[in-house]
């Protein structure tokens, strides 16, 4: 027995010291919730490049509409909650987010943030790697100034005639950013069932129809935020109508 | 003979056992050169040490490269001017020009700071925009006034150069990102250091090389009679701090607002070191003074009536003889070899 001895302290010191994560057989396995964001003009699929019609009758083409989702909290039944902190970028491309693993049960209600924390919004660009949400992009959701990122961005053209039946052609450039425009929007009612092993994708619906409610992009083309603050604070107030969970 | 072959697998399982706890968990290297080939920056006597990303460590190869892209055209979108163009080694990389201009003649809407001491500081753009040299990097690239480019697109450039390639691999063990361009211009940028003025050799080596009206240009600059140092003083020569100089009643650059939203802050700039002034007219973030005689003049005024003025610009008196001989200091301030 003696003569054993070492050999299985040494197999001991080599499974303590390993760095393989253990796998818990007997645990249930869990779920992945995903998130995936249409992006719509009254049920109409936001394509780059694509033209849309709002309520009011305006004519637009929207070439860029993109935002950040962050700090995505989930909550079950029995009042539990999961977070998800990383930033997602949101643009009009087909895409599944991955938020994470999730336990089984039933999720009643879910939080997200539009925009970056103030840490998050105020880190070094440079650093994060290509592919990463928070890497410099090609719609420029950065500034190159100072650093802040730009929580949402909506560029395009819009008909600004009075008859509203000309051509598409003034363009039009809505950013919204800075630390003010961090926003949580809760939706309660979720009924999200998560088996174990299994991925279940929430689907979530931006209408830009709503986003400019009481907005006119005829007259009203342009915020970067700092120099039009007003109208970036009222299309921001208009976000919690403007997006849904389908 | 068993008590031998037992304390035998004794030592082989101990040494085996030891040795898994010695490289078991080791992280996998991340692919950068962690033998990097040497470079010492020079610090100047009466500076401390300056802080370098951990990211960004200096070496041959990443100061190098830096260099051979700041003097690069390849980084504006017509590559007709290169970060050189407006930071010019013998004005101690600054811009003879009111504003610079960038592609296709644009000009633009301040005077182009001095890279100098940059290792050193804390903050950058005359509003103090971002914190690191590695951010800094993309203004000038993306600003529409200046190379107008968008900086994925100077990567996928870099990406198919006929040697950038490997000399980033060999830099960063990487190849050109935004990760790896921004810090290889930063990495250069570091090592533009000037320690080495008159002034520099009087006050901290002892030699006795100021004329007689520069040092009495010294005792007006850090005496009563003026003040300079309470702003342009310790071994840079500025406190970094962002101040008002009353410059004009109405500023029609908010300067440091536009970064921090608070009217508070209208008409505040980065105070800039004093090094080299000389050959780093002209002066004012908008380059609206061209001479040393003009500075000292609005400052001996006082300043325009500003709500945001700071409190330590008020009218000096100077006489004639003070004026000039500050302005004597002022152009001992220059490091001859900076720039070469």
């Amino acid at each position: 027995m003696k003569i054993l001895l070492w050999p299985a302290l040494a197999c001991l010191s080599f499974l303590a010291v390993s760095c393989e994560d253990k796998v818990d057989d007997s645990a249930t396995p869990n779920g992945i919730a995903e998130l995936h964001v249409h992006q719509v003009v009254k049920n109409k699929l936001v394509e780059s490049g694509g033209t849309y019609t709002l309520s009011s009758g305006r004519k637009m083409q929207i070439d860029i509409s993109a935002f950040y989702l962050s700090n995505i909290t989930l909550k079950s039944m029995e009042g539990k909650e999961y977070s998800f902190p990383a930033a997602l970028f949101i643009d009009n491309t087909e895409k599944e987010n991955v938020l994470g693993n999730l336990p089984p049960g039933t999720y009643t209600s879910m939080t997200l943030h539009f925009g970056l924390d103030s840490a998050t919004n105020h880190s070094d660009i440079t650093q994060y790697p290509d592919g990463h949400p928070l890497a410099l992009q090609e719609e420029n959701m950065h500034w190159s100034w100072s650093t802040g990122y730009i929580f949402m961005k909506i560029e395009g053209s819009v008909d600004t005639t009075a008859s509203m039946q000309g051509p598409i052609s003034s363009e039009f450039a809505y950013h919204l950013t800075t630390d003010e425009f961090y926003k949580d929007i809760k939706f309660d009612g979720l009924s999200l069932i998560v088996k174990p092993g299994q991925t279940k994708e929430i689907v979530l619906q931006m209408d830009y129809d709503q986003l400019f409610k009481d907005i006119n992009p005829a007259k009203e083309r342009q915020t970067h935020t700092t120099n039009n603050k007003d109208l970036a604070l009222r299309m921001w107030n208009n976000l919690e109508n403007a997006v849904k969970i389908e | 003979m068993l008590l031998k072959l037992n304390k035998t697998f004794k030592a082989i399982a101990l040494i085996f056992a030891g040795s898994i706890a010695l490289f078991a968990c080791q992280e996998e290297n991340n692919g950068i050169d962690t033998n990097p080939d040497q470079y010492t920056l020079a610090i100047p006597t009466g500076f401390p040490n300056p802080s370098i990303p951990s990211d960004n460590q200096f070496s041959k190869s990443r100061v190098d490269l830096g260099k051979e892209l700041f003097f690069d055209p390849i980084l504006s979108f017509d590559s007709s001017i290169a970060c050189v163009s407006c930071h010019a080694p013998a004005y101690a990389f600054s811009d003879t020009n009111k504003v610079s201009t960038g592609v296709l003649m644009r000009k633009g809407t301040r005077n182009a700071p001095a890279i100098i001491n940059a290792a050193w500081l804390t903050s950058f753009f005359w509003d103090g925009g971002v914190g690191t040299l590695e951010q800094q990097a993309i203004g000038p690239i993306e600003n529409h006034l200046e190379m107008n480019n968008s900086i994925l697109d100077v990567v996928a450039r870099l990406k198919k150069h006929k040697s950038y390639p490997a000399k980033f691999q060999k830099a960063y063990g990487r190849g050109p990102d935004v990760f790896t361009l921004t810090r290889a211009l930063s990495c250069y940028e570091r090592t533009l250091v000037s320690g080495n003025s008159r002034f520099d050799q009087f006050r901290y080596q002892g030699k006795d090389v100021l004329t007689a009206q520069e040092k009495r240009g010294m005792d007006i600059y850090f005496g009563e009679k003026a003040e300079c140092f309470h702003c342009h003083g310790e071994y840079n020569l500025t406190d970094n701090s962002f101040k008002s100089n009353g410059l004009y009643e109405v500023y029609a650059d908010s300067g440091r607002a536009r970064i921090t939203g608070q009217a508070k802050d209208i008409g505040k700039f980065k105070v800039p070191t004093l090094r080299n002034i000389a050959k780093t007219f002209p002066y004012m973030h908008d380059g609206s003074l061209r001479t040393l005689e003009q500075v000292v003049e609005h400052y001996n005024s006082g300043g325009k009536n500003n709500p945001n003025k700071s409190i330590l610009i008020n009218p000096l008196n100077l006489t004639t003889q003070e004026k000039a001989d500050l302005v004597a200091f002022l152009k001992s301030l220059t490091d001859e070899e900076f720039g070469r």
